[in-house]
C-alpha cells in the first residue's frame, strides 16, 4: 500500500483544524480549503482526510467509491499543506491514497481515460498526436535552439492563443528557441490522480529531449511543477534550467530585450496558479511583468500569494467533478474579482484560465480572463 | 452537496427534510472524519452527521431525536482536547454546527459582539480586528480553528489573554440556547423581549451559567454575545526567573494585586525553566503589559520590574518586539512543540490556586517521570501555567507529546493521560474547567453527592429522554 510509506505523517496530525481556518499575520487570511467551504463535511478537507487515511491504515476502511469521491474532490492545491500546524506533507499523502484507490480499481472514469488517452496520443484530451503543433499555423517554428518552449497539452490543444502569444514573444525578442517536434504530456494529470507508474515513461521521454537544451520554459503551471519538481524526484537532477513563461518574460524585460510599445488599458487582478505559486514559489515574477505593462492598473485580490485560493481546476477535479470546479472558480475567483472592480483576471496557467472562463460563462460575468503572455504580446 | 448518489436510510430522509440533503450524511467515508477530536481518545464513529443552518433547524432535529430516542452530540470545530466532540454512543446524531458562522452584530455603544455559535475564533477575530476590537478573552487552547460555541461550552481558555479575560465563558453577556426538548431560550437581559443584549445576571438569575462549561449536556448554544474591548496600542514584555518558589509566588501576587499584567504566565519546575532559559531554577514568570497610553504602559513595566527585583528575580527577556511574537505565538505554540517532536499531543489542563502550584508541579514530576516512566516510551512532557481573571487562580497544563503511529506508545500515552486526571484530582485537588469525556469520567463521580444529585435532577428536568450528549457526564 502506497499510503503505508506515509504512516508516520498521517499519525502526526493533531487535528488542530488549521487546515480549515487559520489566521496568519501576513494577510489576515483565514479560509484555507475551497472544497470544504462548498462541500461542508469534515471529509472534504485535510483533517478529515487524515482520519480517512488513519482508518485505512488500521484496516477499518478499505477503498470504496465514496472514499474515492472524497479523495478525488481535492485539487491538491497545497494550501492545507502550507498551513498545516503539524507541517505534514499532506499532498503527498493524498497522492498516495489516490494511487491506492486507483490500484484497487476505484480511480475515477475521467482519470482512467487520461491514462488511455496519454498512452494512445501522448495527451489527455484524445487529440491526435499529429495535431499537436497545429496551433502554430502561420508561425515559423525551428527545431533547433538551446531554449525549448514546452507548450504543454492544454496550450497545444485547448488554449492555443497562449501558445501563439508565447511563440510571438519569443520570435520578436529573437530568442534561440525551438518547440519539441515530439513533445509528450508532462505527466501531471496522471501523477495527480494516482497513476504515477504510468507517468514515468512520459518523464523519461521528455527528459531525453531536454538533453541538449539549456533552458525550458513552460506555459502551464502544472507542467512547470511536474518538470521542475516531480521529474527531479524521478531522475535526481534536471539537466536544464526550468522557467515559467512569467519568469522568462521578466528576464527579457530586465535585460532590455523586451520593450513595450503599446498601452493595454485594463484594470486587472492576478490569480496565482497553485502549481506555480505554492508549488514553485513563483509569486513576484508575474506581478512584476503585469505592473510593467503600460496602461495596466493592478489590484490585488485577497487572499493572495501563498494564501491564494485554488481556482478549482487542479488535481483532476476539472475532469472528475466539472460542476464543483466551476463553482469554486465562481465563488472564490469571479465573485471576489467583481467586488474588486476589475475587468479582467490575469493568470499564468491555461488550465486555470479555462476553468475561470467556464465560471464567467456560467454566471454571465463580464470579467475577462487572460494569460499574462497575451497581455505582454499585446503591449509589444 | 453530494457529488455521487449514495444509499439513504429513513433517518437520513427525515433529517434531510429539515436541513436539506446536502447537509446530511451517513456515508462511512464521512463518518470516520467525525470519529476523533483533538485528543488521544479512541475513534468513535457516529450514525449520522447533520449540518443545521439555523436555530430553528436545531430545534426541529432535537424534537425528532426525542421522538425516535436518538442521542445527539453537538460539535463545533471538533478541536476539543478531551473527547467532548465525538459520539460516545454508536447510534448518535452529530450536529456539526459550523454552518452557524455569522457575526450578527457589533455594538460600539454596548461594546459587545453577537455571533452564531459555529463561527471560529479565526473568523471572529479577523472581523473584530478590522473594527479595532477584540474580546477581553481571546485565546482558547484550540486556537483559531475552534468555534466560539465549543469554547463557551468547554469554558476554554489559554495562556494568552486569560489573565484579564478569564475563560470564554467568563466573557459571555447573553446566550441563545436550544433546550433538549426543542424550545429555544435567551438568557440575561435578552430574556426580556425588549431587554437587549448588554448584561448577564438579571431577570431572576444566571441562566447562562447552566450552559457555560457544561459541554452541551443541558442545551445547545446557538448564539452568544461577548464583551468587547478596543485593541491596545502599546505593549511591553518581560520575563524573570527566581531562586525560590516563594519568591516567584510573591512576585505573582504583587502583579495581580496591582492589576499590572495583561497576561502573566508561569514556567514551573526546574526542567521547564532549564528548557526555556538554560538555568537551574524552580520557577520563572513571563508577562505582557498592554494599554492605550505609552507612558502608563512604561510605568507599569517599571513597577513590574521593581516587584521582580524585590523578590530577587533575574531578568531574562525584555523587548517590545518580543510582545508581538508573544501574541503571534498564541494558537501556534502547541503545534510548534508537536512539530519539534513530530508527535501528537494529550492536553491535561486544569485550574488550581496559585498557592498549590509547587505541590502540583512536584506531583507531576513524580507521576510522569517516576511513576509512569514516560522517558522509556519517548513521551515528552511540557508544563506551564497562567493567571486567570486577575486573581491568584491558575490554569495549569502538563501536556504530553507522543508518537501516535506506534501502537505500544499510543497505549501507554493514553494510560498516562487518563491516569493523570485521576492523580491530580485525588492528590492536590485539581479542578478541570473543560470536561471532555477524559476529564468527566474521573471528575463527575467524585463530586459531592448533593451536587451530583442536583446535576442529575437538572438533566432529567431539561432532558427527560436523555438525548443530549448522554454519558458524557457519566449520566
Amino acid at each position: 500500500m502506497e499510503l503505508e510509506k506515509y504512516r508516520k505523517d498521517v499519525y502526526k496530525c493533531t487535528r488542530c483544524g488549521y487546515c480549515r481556518e487559520m489566521i496568519r499575520d501576513r494577510d489576515g487570511t483565514y479560509l484555507i480549503c475551497p472544497v470544504r467551504e462548498l462541500m461542508g463535511f469534515e471529509s472534504y478537507y485535510a483533517r478529515g482526510r487524515m482520519l480517512q487515511a488513519r482508518h485505512m491504515l488500521e484496516g477499518r476502511m478499505t477503498p470504496n467509491p465514496a472514499l474515492a469521491e472524497r479523495m478525488y474532490s481535492c485539487m491538491t492545491c497545497g494550501n492545507c499543506k502550507d498551513h498545516c500546524g503539524a507541517e505534514i506533507d499532506l499532498v503527498s499523502i493524498y497522492e498516495a491514497m489516490r494511487e491506492d484507490l486507483a490500484n484497487a480499481g476505484f480511480g475515477l472514469d475521467a482519470h482512467r481515460r487520461f491514462v488511455e488517452s496519454v498512452e494512445k496520443d501522448k495527451n489527455p484530451y484524445f487529440e491526435p498526436k499529429a495535431d499537436r503543433l497545429k496551433w502554430a499555423n502561420g508561425i515559423e517554428l525551428r527545431n533547433d535552439g538551446k531554449l525549448i518552449y514546452f507548450v504543454g497539452c492544454t496550450s497545444s490543444y485547448r488554449r492555443q492563443e497562449i501558445a501563439k502569444a508565447t511563440a510571438k514573444i519569443l520570435e520578436r525578442t529573437n530568442a534561440d528557441f525551438r518547440v519539441m517536434a515530439d513533445e509528450w504530456c508532462c505527466g501531471s494529470p496522471l501523477l495527480r490522480t494516482g497513476y504515477k507508474k504510468q507517468s514515468l515513461e512520459l518523464a523519461r521521454h521528455n527528459l531525453k529531449a531536454f538533453e541538449d537544451a539549456e533552458t525550458i520554459i513552460t506555459s502551464c503551471a502544472g507542467c512547470y511543477k511536474t518538470i521542475k519538481l516531480d521529474y527531479l524526484k524521478i531522475v535526481g537532477k534536471i539537466p536544464v534550467n526550468v522557467l515559467h513563461t512569467s519568469e522568462y518574460v521578466l528576464s527579457l524585460i530586465r535585460d532590455g530585450r523586451l520593450e513595450f510599445n503599446k498601452e493595454v488599458k485594463e484594470v486587472v487582478t492576478y490569480h496565482d496558479p497553485c502549481h506555480l505559486g505554492r508549488g514553485g514559489e513563483v509569486y513576484e515574477a508575474p506581478r512584476e511583468v503585469l505592473k510593467s505593462i503600460p496602461g495596466i492598473t493592478f489590484k490585488e485580490m485577497y487572499p493572495t500569494g501563498k494564501n491564494s485560493l485554488c481556482c478549482g481546476a487542479g488535481g483532476g477535479v476539472k475532469s472528475g467533478f466539472k460542476d464543483l470546479a466551476v463553482r469554486i472558480a465562481e465563488e472564490f475567483k469571479i465573485k471576489p474579482s467583481e467586488q474588486l472592480g476589475v475587468n479582467a483576471i490575469v493568470t499564468t496557467c491555461p488550465f486555470c484560465k479555462t476553468n475561470m472562463i467556464d465560471a464567467t460563462v456560467k454566471v454571465g460575468s463580464k470579467i475577462g480572463v487572460a494569460d499574462l503572455v497575451e497581455l505582454t504580446e499585446k503591449a509589444m | 452537496m453530494h457529488l455521487i448518489q449514495e444509499t439513504r436510510s429513513e433517518l437520513y430522509n427525515i433529517l434531510a427534510n429539515v436541513s436539506g440533503s446536502s447537509n446530511v450524511t451517513e456515508e462511512p467515508a464521512d463518518l470516520v472524519s467525525y470519529s476523533m477530536d483533538s485528543s488521544p481518545e479512541p475513534a468513535r464513529i457516529p450514525r449520522i452527521v447533520v449540518r443545521p443552518g439555523s436555530t430553528d433547524e436545531i430545534s426541529q432535529i432535537l424534537r425528532i431525536a426525542n421522538r425516535h430516542r436518538y442521542p445527539v452530540v453537538p460539535r463545533g470545530a471538533g478541536t476539543c482536547a478531551g473527547g467532548g466532540a465525538t459520539a460516545l454512543q454508536g447510534d448518535s446524531i452529530i450536529l456539526d454546527l459550523t454552518r452557524l458562522n455569522k457575526v450578527l452584530g457589533i455594538s460600539d455603544v454596548d461594546l459587545t459582539v453577537t455571533a452564531q455559535a459555529g463561527i471560529t475564533w479565526g473568523a471572529l477575530l479577523h472581523g473584530l480586528a478590522k473594527k479595532g476590537y477584540r474580546p477581553p478573552f481571546f485565546s482558547t487552547e484550540s486556537g483559531f480553528s475552534g468555534t466560539i460555541g465549543g469554547a463557551i461550552s468547554s469554558a476554554s481558555m489559554a495562556s494568552q489573554g486569560a489573565t484579564v479575560g478569564g475563560s470564554a465563558a467568563d466573557n459571555v453577556v447573553t446566550l441563545e440556547v436550544v433546550l433538549p426538548m426543542g424550545d429555544t431560550i435567551r438568557t440575561g437581559s435578552d430574556a426580556l423581549p425588549n431587554g437587549g443584549k448588554f448584561t448577564r445576571i438579571c431577570n431572576g438569575g444566571d441562566l447562562a451559567g447552566i450552559f457555560l462549561g457544561s459541554m452541551g449536556v443541558y442545551g445547545i448554544i446557538t448564539e452568544a454575545t461577548f464583551k468587547l474591548e478596543p485593541l491596545p496600542e502599546y505593549s511591553a514584555f518581560g520575563a524573570y526567573f527566581f531562586d525560590r518558589w516563594e519568591d516567584g509566588i510573591n512576585f505573582g501576587l504583587k502583579m495581580i494585586k496591582s492589576k499590572i499584567p495583561e497576561t502573566l504566565n508561569v514556567i514551573p519546575g526546574n526542567r521547564a525553566v532549564k528548557k526555556s532559559y538554560n538555568v537551574d531554577k524552580p520557577v520563572a514568570f513571563k508577562f505582557v503589559i498592554e494599554g492605550d497610553d505609552k507612558v502608563i504602559v512604561e510605568r507599569k513595566k517599571e513597577l513590574a520590574d521593581k516587584y521582580a527585583r524585590e523578590e530577587k528575580g533575574v531578568e531574562v527577556e525584555n523587548s517590545i518586539k518580543k510582545t508581538k511574537d508573544w501574541w503571534a505565538e498564541w494558537g501556534e505554540r502547541l503545534n510548534k512543540i508537536a512539530v519539534k517532536y513530530e508527535m501528537m499531543w494529550g492536553m491535561i489542563c486544569h485550574r488550581i490556586p496559585l498557592k498549590k502550584l509547587p505541590e502540583a508541579q512536584a506531583t507531576a514530576d513524580e507521576y510522569f517521570y517516576e511513576e509512569m516512566k514516560i522517558d522509556e516510551y519517548n513521551i515528552k512532557l511540557e508544563v506551564g501555567a497562567y493567571f486567570t481573571e486577575m486573581r491568584p487562580a491558575l490554569g495549569y497544563y502538563p501536556y504530553i507529546f507522543f508518537d501516535d503511529s506506534d501502537p505500544r506508545v499510543r497505549k501507554k500515552a493514553w494510560e498516562v493521560w487518563d491516569g493523570w486526571f485521576e492523580k491530580c484530582i485525588t492528590t492536590y485537588g485539581a479542578c478541570p474547567y473543560w470536561l471532555g469525556y477524559g476529564w468527566a469520567r474521573h471528575t463527575i463521580p467524585k463530586l459531592r453527592t448533593p451536587v451530583y444529585n442536583m446535576m442529575v435532577t437538572l438533566k432529567r428536568a431539561l432532558d427527560p429522554n436523555n438525548i443530549l450528549n448522554p454519558g458524557l457526564f457519566t449520566f
